[in-house]
């Protein structure tokens, strides 16, 4: 009997222990793939400035970064300049391959060129910053958008820039190069350059919505900045000396032929950030220095408004003194424009306007004063996206703002917690319809971390008309202290990293 | 007498008697041990000319039950008790002599008798087998080193995660110490000579390991040696350590071990009788742990300079990161613990018991195989310096260790029936079947058949005490296999022995 007991009890011990064994990790890798970070690159610093969502023939996700790289320049040069750096990975965020457009080779060395006016030979180099990036409609693969600054060696055979161009690269499927385009002025195979330019956004429109434009019916629409400012402005003649830049907004067609550009602004720097393509025109969000009173100018948030076959400017509207703005989105729906920047360099502010420029409203987005794990913002934040979320969620937002943060474990003389000051820190930020804030995400700290842009991950509801968010994507750059990476960060809908939903 | 003189004279008779008592004390302490010795051989004399009652109305008795331990050795304690035990045996005092015994075994909880000793009576022989030799329980401490093994259970990377399936994570020694019960259950004769222990530990385990990654794969560089990433990156992982940039870190975890196991000691067939001298195990069982602490030390992520740049040597460095603390679970400032705090795993075991007297060392070999995710799944993400600063994603990853140790166990014996020949239990089960007959007659409808029952019934009563004392002294032990030890069957060595009779002369018993 004695030996039956201790047999029960030690079965019954055992089987107790074992079950709890068999608790399920949920570690399939069917659960990995819902929340995940990143990082892309080389020995040497990155830049992670877009991405977008692609979904295969077979519904896998797959995702696209656009962004720069020193880590694969030319060699004799010492990698000192960015190539545009192009990676595609899979729903995991494992890199199927990455490319770089810029430099050809490592061994690449600088070009030697003649000064037409001098007759100086002089040595020439790119730096070029990817920027934007489009998934092209018809599927023949994607245009990848920036600027390319052009270096050149000075007497003391020290590089210095000259000037900026925007440029083009095509690329299909595989991120070979199909072809490539300079937006090009007058001047630029002169060591002098008369103008430079610098892109900031693009669309490309739709053929059948642009059709009836007839010849003028072009493919992409750019936004950004340029020195080759409009000299009919008012006030040009007494401060013509201070204009230094205007909103720049150019029109091309499928061979990046120019269409139309434009050229607006006041008598300081101007600059457009975002286009968007309404009803029946154009609109370029962007960022003026009016004049406040009589001797002063102060930033604002504006919009411009093109006609789309000429590229005429038929509405501006200014909002918010004091604002930068840096994204802007387009509700086609509701027919509201939001736009989404900085204020004072301090907060973060949404202006809503509606199709005829009219505000709607101003909102104040509201940071987590304390942060998560012991950041605390202090110091100047700048906004980089938003995004309309589906249905009538509200908007996504992504910023960067300079932080203290705690050091956990470390704690100074007096038992205080040591700190990492200004750093910059990585903010996702999803607000609610009335721009309450609902969730945050703060990421990073190193000292030259930026935020870029954002994406939805979406899927079609029902009737395949309206589409629900599965997760969000940002991408940026992450500077982890030895170097910076592109970062790509995919989280879910509360921005929560949990694999256990 | 002049009062002067008195005094005087008062005061040399209570000098001289003090003088003369403490002589006597002195030369008492000396006579009582000597005395004893002397008590002993007498009372072995005694024994083998069969006076029992001289035997047992010696002053031996005062030596055993002095609280001077010096005046008798434990051998001779023991052979006390024996004779004393052996007398009452023989005087039918079934009782007295159980109380004698007791007390020997009190002295000596390992002492066997065995068939083949010739100066035990069957009776004697009987008597001990109805006795447990085994230890109620021991306590055992035990310290030393573990080997910790990953494994990882899917990848999670800051970079292509596809090819981290090879392991990156290389075995450290930890150390552990910790104390231990051990109950003795069940001994098994046939088919094998085993018996049982449950035992129940506390440990306090430090398990380490070492991890090195190499970061920032990119598949599509323009090399020969990426022309086939899934071979030829695998092979420069495990070959050329470092591509450019590496985290590398050791972890120390921190544990608390509960685990309870069933012990299968072997006795040797031949040392059946006797305490063995080496004792091999193994063991079974399952093991609760709790994680108490675990934390990076030397954590470190590195650029490595390749040949062809420059100065892109850079590292990031801490001494120590904790990643897991019982104290600290989401403070201000402080991330959630990225380690689950329990596990559970199932071990086995084999090892020696080395005995000395009536305790023991031994060495243990184990080896404990972990079930479950070493991972706090949610707070993967949630290590802030880990992620932006370190570049660092814990896999999911589950450990198995490998421990080696020395223990030293203090057995404790309290003389006690076997339960078969517990006279309590005997009652009880007496009581039960009687109480079983007894509804059976009452049940049978045949009136013969019920009579006979009753009569049965009645019998078993009336010999029931005799019964139970029978039992209670061994009496229902095989005699044919004590007689065959004693060659006195057929097949065994021819053996003179005499059975001891009151008054008649009884076996000697040699006393060193």
């Amino acid at each position: 009997m004695k030996k039956q007991y201790f047999l029960y009890l030690f079965m019954g011990l055992f089987s107790t222990m074992f079950s709890t064994s068999c608790k399920k990790d949920k570690i399939a890798p069917a659960n990995q793939h819902t929340a995940f970070i990143k990082y892309y690159g080389h020995v040497l610093d990155q830049e992670g400035h877009d991405v977008k969502v692609l979904t295969t023939e077979e519904g896998a996700t797959e995702y696209l970064i656009l962004g720069s790289s020193k880590s694969f320049g030319s060699l004799a040069l010492g990698r000192a300049f960015r190539d545009m750096y192009l990676i595609k990975t899979d729903s995991l965020g494992n890199e199927i391959w990455s490319r770089k457009f810029g430099n050809d080779t490592e061994e690449q060395t600088a070009e030697l060129r003649t000064d037409e006016d001098d007759d100086e030979e002089y040595e020439e180099e790119y730096d070029e910053v990817g920027k934007r990036l489009l998934v092209l409609k018809d599927g023949s693969g994607y245009l990848l958008a920036g600027t390319r600054t052009r270096y050149v060696t000075n007497e003391n055979n020290q590089w210095v820039s000259v000037d900026k161009k925007i440029i083009l690269y095509q690329v299909d499927t595989d991120g070979e190069k199909v072809k490539s385009h300079v937006h090009d002025y007058i001047g630029w195979n002169e060591k002098k350059s008369c103008c430079s330019e610098e892109l900031y956004d693009i669309v490309e429109l739709d053929p059948e919505v642009e059709a009836p434009l007839g010849s003028t019916a072009g493919k992409f629409v750019i936004a950004g900045s340029t020195t080759r400012v409009d000299t009919t402005k008012p006030d040009f003649e007494e401060e013509g000396g201070n204009d230094k830049k205007d909103i720049f907004a150019v029109k091309l067609d499928e061979n990046f032929e120019t269409l139309w550009s434009r050229a607006y602004g006041f008598v300081r720097e101007d600059n457009g950030v975002s286009i968007l393509v309404l009803s029946n025109s154009y609109a370029v969000a962007g960022t003026v220095k009016i004049p406040q009173g009589s001797s002063s100018f102060v930033n604002a948030y504006t919009l411009v408004e093109y006609n789309k076959s000429s590229g005429n400017v038929i509405n501006t509207q200014e909002y918010e003194s004091g604002g930068i703005a840096q994204s802007a989105c387009w509700d086609d729906l509701n027919q509201v424009i939001t736009i989404f920047g900085t204020v004072d360099g301090e907060n973060l502010k949404i202006v809503q306007a509606s199709e005829n420029f009219d505000e709607i409203g101003k909102y104040d987005v509201s940071l987590n004063p304390n942060g998560n794990h012991g950041y605390k913002t202090s110091g100047p934040k700048t906004a980089s996206d938003i995004v309309l979320l589906p249905g009538k969620e509200g908007y996504l937002l992504s910023a960067t703002t300079k932080a203290d943060i705690d050091i956990r474990d470390v704690k100074d003389a007096e038992g205080n917690p040591e700190k990492i000051t200004g750093a910059e820190t990585i903010h996702m930020i999803k607000l609610d319809s009335k721009f309450n804030t609902q969730q945050e995400r703060i990421m990073g700290y190193g000292k030259s971390s930026a935020a870029g842009r954002i994406a939805l991950i979406e899927k079609l509801g029902a009737g395949a008309t309206t589409t629900t968010a599965l997760g969000y994507v940002l991408t940026g750059t992450f500077d982890i202290g030895t170097n910076a990476m592109v970062g790509l960060v995919r989280t879910n809908t509360d921005l929560s990293f949990n694999s256990d939903e | 007498m002049h009062p002067i003189t008195r005094f005087f004279v008062i005061h040399r008779l209570i000098a001289s008697t003090l003088l003369c008592l403490s002589t006597v004390s002195v030369s008492l302490a000396q006579l009582e041990k000597e005395d004893c010795d002397y008590l002993l051989k007498d009372v072995q004399i005694n024994y083998n000319m069969g006076l029992l009652d001289d035997v047992l109305s010696s002053d031996l008795i005062d030596c055993l039950v002095s609280s001077n331990k010096r005046l008798l050795t434990r051998q001779d304690k023991v052979a006390a008790y024996r004779l004393f035990t052996e007398s009452f045996l023989f005087m039918n005092q079934i009782d007295s002599a159980s109380r004698q015994y007791e007390k020997l075994l009190l002295q000596d909880p390992l002492h066997r008798v065995t068939p083949n000793d010739k100066t035990a009576s069957y009776d004697f022989i009987y008597l001990s087998n109805t006795y447990r030799k085994k230890p109620i329980f021991s306590l055992y401490g035990n310290i030393g080193v573990n080997y910790s093994r990953i494994k990882v259970l899917q990848p999670y990377s800051i970079d292509n995660s596809a090819d981290k399936n090879y392991d990156a994570t290389g075995s450290n020694i930890g150390v552990s110490g910790g104390l231990g019960f051990e109950i003795p259950v069940w001994e098994m004769t046939k088919p094998l000579p085993i018996d049982f222990d449950l035992v129940l530990e506390v440990n306090a385990v430090n398990r380490v390991y070492n991890y090195k990654d190499s970061l920032y794969l990119n598949v599509t560089q323009e090399d020969a040696r990426f022309e086939n990433p899934d071979e030829s990156i695998r092979a420069n992982i495990i070959s050329e350590p470092l591509l450019y940039g590496s985290t590398t870190f050791i972890e120390n975890q921190l544990w608390m071990d509960i685990p309870l196991m069933v012990k299968i000691n072997w006795r040797s067939k031949k040392n059946r009788e006797k305490a063995s001298k080496v004792v091999p195990y193994v063991y079974v069982g399952m093991n609760n742990s709790f994680l108490l602490n675990a934390q990076l030390k030397d954590l470190r992520r590195s650029t490595i300079e390749e040949s062809d740049l420059d100065a892109v040597n850079k590292t990031e460095e801490k001494q120590k990161h904790r990643i897991f603390s019982l104290n600290r679970k989401g403070e201000e400032g402080i991330p959630e613990p990225l380690r689950s705090g329990y596990n559970v795993s199932l071990l086995a075991g084999a090892g020696l018991k080395l005995r000395l007297e009536r305790n023991y060392f031994f060495l243990d070999l184990r080896y404990n195989h972990f079930f479950l995710n070493n991972v706090n799944r949610k707070n993967r993400y949630s290590d802030i310096e880990l992620l932006y600063s370190f570049a660092y994603v814990d896999s999911d990853f589950r450990t198995s260790n490998a421990a080696f140790t020395l223990g030293f166990a203090k057995s404790f014996y309290t003389p006690t029936k076997k339960r078969r020949y517990n006279d309590i239990v005997l009652r009880r089960r007496l009581d039960r079947m009687i109480r079983r007959k007894k509804a059976q007659a009452s049940n049978t409808p045949n009136r013969d058949l019920r009579d006979q029952l009753n009569r049965n019934i009645r019998d078993l009563e009336r010999r029931s005490g005799s019964s139970i004392n029978r039992v209670k002294n061994g009496l229902n032990k095989n005699k044919q296999e004590i007689d065959k030890a004693r060659g006195i069957l057929k097949g065994g060595p021819d053996v003179n022995i005499k059975e001891p009779k009151i008054n008649v002369q009884g076996p000697s018993i040699k006393i060193n």
